[in-house]
């Protein structure tokens, strides 16, 4: 079963979360960014990178935002392709324009979640990220996009 | 999509262009491909309604050569306005709504803020300034998206487009 870690310094969400993944990931828990940078990093060393990443933003010692650019520079440091990056879900309870921008334009997140989250709301997030079960199936690349960006 | 329609019986289907915006009451999968544009997702299940626009441009006043009125849905600030619109003139509360939000891509090489990125920031402030919160968001990257929206559950099903495919080693 692939591996996730989890990250929020509350318990209940951690266990809500892992709740959530249980049948499909074996998961580890961080209590802050700092315990999440260091357990990505020895499974970086051990060769068994996770596949997922959930993140909280607001933790004591080290935010979500800064642990997640953590993960970023130690998969650029371990030349780890863009593409095969693990990818990191933000889940949190703020919910201003600012923190939802920054996590997904600049500190490495793929989507973001709002606490309170319901598991489908989870799992589509999984889905796009190839992690659930996507019953849009293969169908889709090669369809053109709105513009040239 | 096959497995989808299986999954969602009785749905009609709906394709969006770039500029549109629908409103539902009746059960719909409305789809979209998405590259720096932006769709915001409105679902209202306690009013049975449900809405979707696909925009192309953040501000309708920083083009003033367009007429927001006749195309409200190009640009993100008047397509949220005139959903919000349209679902209050119906009876639906503003905190009775869910919010997705996704697009906004932008290529490897662009200037500081893309296109995309400033399409997601409006979605966001307009949202906020409405006092909508959004439940949860996909946005950003170099990847287009393909959604689907189910207007009966509010689920959206997104998938990436691909940019050429790198192996990567498995994860254990």
């Amino acid at each position: 079963m692939p591996r996730a870690l989890i990250v929020d310094d509350s318990r209940y969400q951690r266990h809500l979360i892992l709740q959530a993944l249980a049948d499909l990931f074996e998961a580890d828990e961080a209590a802050n960014g700092q315990e999440a940078v260091t357990l990505f990093k020895t499974a970086l060393e051990q060769r068994r990178p996770y596949a997922l990443v959930v993140m909280d933003i607001l933790m004591p010692v080290m935010s979500g935002h800064d642990a997640l650019a953590g993960i970023r520079r130690l998969e650029q440091d371990a030349r780890v392709a863009e593409a095969c990056r693990t990818p990191a879900i933000m889940l949190s309870s703020l919910d201003d324009p600012g923190n939802m921008l920054r996590a997904q334009y600049e500190s490495g997140a793929q989507a973001y979640v709002t606490k309170p989250f319901t598991p489908q709301t989870l799992f589509e997030a999984l889905a796009a990220l190839d992690l659930a079960e996507n019953p849009f199936g293969e169908e889709m690349d090669g369809e053109t996009p709105c513009k040239p960006f | 999509m096959q497995a989808l329609l299986e999954r969602f019986p009785g749905h009609e289907m709906a394709f969006l262009n770039v500029a549109q915006g629908f409103l539902f009451r009746r059960p719909t999968m409305a789809h979209t491909v998405l590259g720096s544009c932006v769709s915001v997702t409105f679902f209202a299940p306690r009013h049975g309604v449900a809405a979707i626009f696909h925009a192309l441009l953040p501000k309708a006043s920083e083009y003033r050569l367009q007429d927001a009125d006749y195309a409200p849905f190009k640009f993100v600030d008047t397509a949220i306005d005139t959903i919000i619109s349209r679902l209050t003139r119906r009876g639906v509360a503003l905190h009775d709504i869910e919010c997705k939000v996704f697009g906004g891509a932008s290529a490897l090489f662009v200037e500081e803020m893309s296109v995309g990125r400033r399409n997601v920031e409006m979605a966001f402030a307009t949202l906020a300034e409405h006092g909508l919160r959004v439940a949860a968001s996909n946005v950003g990257g170099e990847r287009g998206r393909k959604i689907i929206f189910s207007s009966s559950t509010g689920e959206i099903f997104v998938r990436m487009l691909s940019n050429g495919q790198t192996s990567c080693p498995p994860r254990r």
